[in-house]
């Protein structure tokens, strides 16, 4: 009798344990996200997504890392490092170019940020005859030599006719230009620009590649590493990672206040005004005129003929005869983006 | 009395010395030309993409096609380390003739430079940037830096290691604390001054890119940074490939300084089978 009451209370005890676990508490799935640089408020929407549960809704546990620089993070998304990163789209063109086994599956900056950023009291090269000659910095392994190299082919001009300064980190560029080693970096308006003037109280200024010589490629992009994304598994978590970002960008657009608030507590060194300044420069830039209205990320096939005809004039870029070796649209969400809801 | 000639066999036993002796030579050749084959091979089999792995034969497109380029940037980490070595050399023999002159500023001076020499140089090179900018000094810095505590050091023990014999006999001989010095102590000193000269040549070109790495804009070390973020990998190994002939010349020049300046030391004497 005693040996059948104790099963029985066991039996019992495990039957209340299971039916009291709350419904959505299966264990989450590992997910990691290499940034292109380190934070800044270009990053926000997805901190948003992780932040207002957007990806624990999909049943994704994602950590977001940061990086040090385009090229390179293609480089660790070309060995499967980290087979899903943020880079800009003109360099994965390249890369793609030299045999990297990497692919856009979505991008979220259409048009290309890419500026001159100097110190107001020293506002070199705002003009094109300014140029040559300027001691501009970049981090070896940054986005900007893509776009850079276009830029000067279609001024007719060379890489080396500018005095290119390579330092070693994202902080030594700043350091170079803040210190007058350097006239101007090649950064992001929406990111070193008013980072700058934040940190070091110096007016900062700056020039947009896109306004100086109409020059502008795709931008930033979600790429993944080919082989990776063939077992299902992944492409699974891939496309659920995808809606939920969708969702983070979506809302971000929507609450930038919240957006800056939740910047602000992942990288302490902002403030609200930086945060609101670099998130709504960020915005400006997600669409061109022919992704107007189409789900967010979704790219055009005319804007990636134009980035490739842009490189392939000015940068020695090999022509793809089939683009869709750059991108597909395919793994990205319909509005409203909430359908890989769990 | 004669003896025992050899006149029955001469030309055919030089000639085949000779032979012999050419072959022996080749055998390090042989040994690279083998490894880029295989190389070569395995690059165009397997079909590495140029981004991981170029071909050796890429490589050396690269290297002969942009041999100008290589010269100029070349020419500048070329500078930059050969004036942080000599900078190195200048200051630590001096200075370890002075540590092993006197006690007192040994003990004053060696806790300073051991803590100069732990720093790693990758870390102060950053700060050498924001002091020096990205003009040649902070390399010719680094280069000095990194060449500097292997001299001092070995010239430091070479200078200590003459016998107290060898010390007797010159003063024995009448010899003034000078002469002491300069014919005893400092001959016996250099065999083990070249070995750390040699160790510091092979050290200069290395800290010298180190430098460039931090923040540059001209040398070979910048050129690296700029074929990486180019995707140009095989214009990259060209750049290695350059780097390693440069420090392969600088090394065996020293060598060849060594061999003038201290032929009766063991370290040249012929392995001759005849004696």
């Amino acid at each position: 009798m005693k040996r059948r009451d104790i099963i029985l209370s066991l039996m019992a005890a495990a039957a209340a344990v299971t039916l009291t676990v709350p419904a959505g508490a299966q264990t989450l799935e590992k997910f990691t996200f290499r940034l292109n640089w380190t934070l800044y408020g270009e990053h926000a929407p997805f901190f948003v997504a992780r932040d207002k549960g957007f990806y624990k809704d999909v049943g994704l546990d994602v950590e977001i890392l940061e990086g040090s620089g385009s090229t390179t993070v293609a480089q660790l998304t070309a060995n499967a490092t980290n087979p899903v990163s943020y880079v800009d789209a003109a360099t994965m063109m390249r890369g793609i170019n030299a045999g990297m086994p990497i692919k856009a599956v979505g991008v979220t900056l259409q048009q290309s940020p890419m500026s001159f950023i100097y110190r107001a009291d020293n506002p070199r090269p705002s003009k094109i005859d300014q140029i040559k000659d300027s001691r501009i910095a970049i981090t070896a392994g940054d986005a900007s030599l893509a776009i850079f190299t276009a830029f000067m082919g279609k001024l007719n001009m060379k890489v080396s006719d500018v005095k290119l300064i390579t330092v070693a980190n994202p902080a030594a560029k700043e350091q170079a230009v803040l210190g007058g080693q350097a006239d101007a970096l090649l950064g992001y308006f929406m990111d070193q620009g008013p980072r700058m003037q934040l940190k070091s109280g110096v007016k900062m200024g700056w020039s947009r590649l896109t306004d100086m010589a109409g020059i502008t490629t795709l931008s930033s992009a979600i790429i993944v590493n080919n082989d990776w994304v063939k077992d299902p598994k992944n492409l699974d978590q891939l496309k659920r990672f995808l809606a939920a970002s969708q969702r983070g960008w979506e809302d971000t657009r929507k609450n930038v206040d919240d957006a800056a608030a939740i910047f602000i507590k992942a990288a302490p060194s902002f403030n609200t005004e930086i945060a609101l300044l670099e998130i709504n420069g960020t915005l400006s830039i997600t669409n061109t005129k022919h992704t107007q209205g189409k789900p967010l990320f979704w790219s055009a096939k005319e804007d990636w003929q134009e980035s490739q005809d842009l490189l392939e004039k000015y940068a020695g870029l090999t022509a793809q005869p089939d683009l869709g070796k750059y991108y597909t649209n395919e793994y990205l969400a319909q509005p409203p983006y909430t359908a890989g809801k769990k | 009395m004669a003896l025992v000639s050899d006149s029955g066999k001469p030309d055919t036993v030089t000639s085949g010395a000779t032979a012999a002796a050419f072959l022996r030579r080749l055998t390090p050749l042989a040994g690279v030309a083998g490894f880029l084959l295989l190389w070569q091979v395995f690059v165009v089999a397997w079909g590495v993409p140029a981004y991981l792995l170029p071909a050796p034969s890429a490589i050396g497109h690269a290297f002969i096609s942009q041999l100008p380029l290589l010269l100029d940037h070349g020419w500048t980490t070329v500078y930059e380390m050969l004036a942080g070595y000599a900078m190195a050399v200048c200051i630590a023999i001096p200075l370890a003739i002075a540590i092993t002159s006197s006690r007192r500023f040994n003990q004053l001076v060696m806790p300073t430079m051991l803590f100069f020499q732990i720093i790693p140089k990758v870390a102060i090179a950053p700060l050498f940037l924001v002091w020096f900018g990205v003009g040649p000094t902070p390399k010719i810095l680094v280069a000095f830096l990194i060449s500097f505590f292997p001299i001092v050091i070995d010239a430091a023990v070479g200078l200590r290691s003459m016998s107290t014999e060898m010390a007797d006999l010159a003063r024995s001989m009448g010899a003034s604390r000078w002469q002491v010095f300069a014919q005893f102590r400092l001959p016996t000193s250099l065999p083990y001054l070249f070995s750390g000269l040699k160790v510091a040549a092979t050290l200069a070109i290395a800290g010298t890119v180190v430098g460039e790495f931090v923040g540059a804009d001209k040398g070979l070390g910048y050129l690296l940074l700029v074929t990486n973020s180019n995707m140009e990998a095989a214009l990259m190994f060209a750049t290695i490939l350059a780097l390693t002939i440069i420090g392969l010349i600088f090394y065996y020049l020293v060598e060849m300084l060594e061999t003038f300046l201290i032929p009766w030391h063991v370290s040249h004497r012929v392995e001759s089978g005849t004696m």
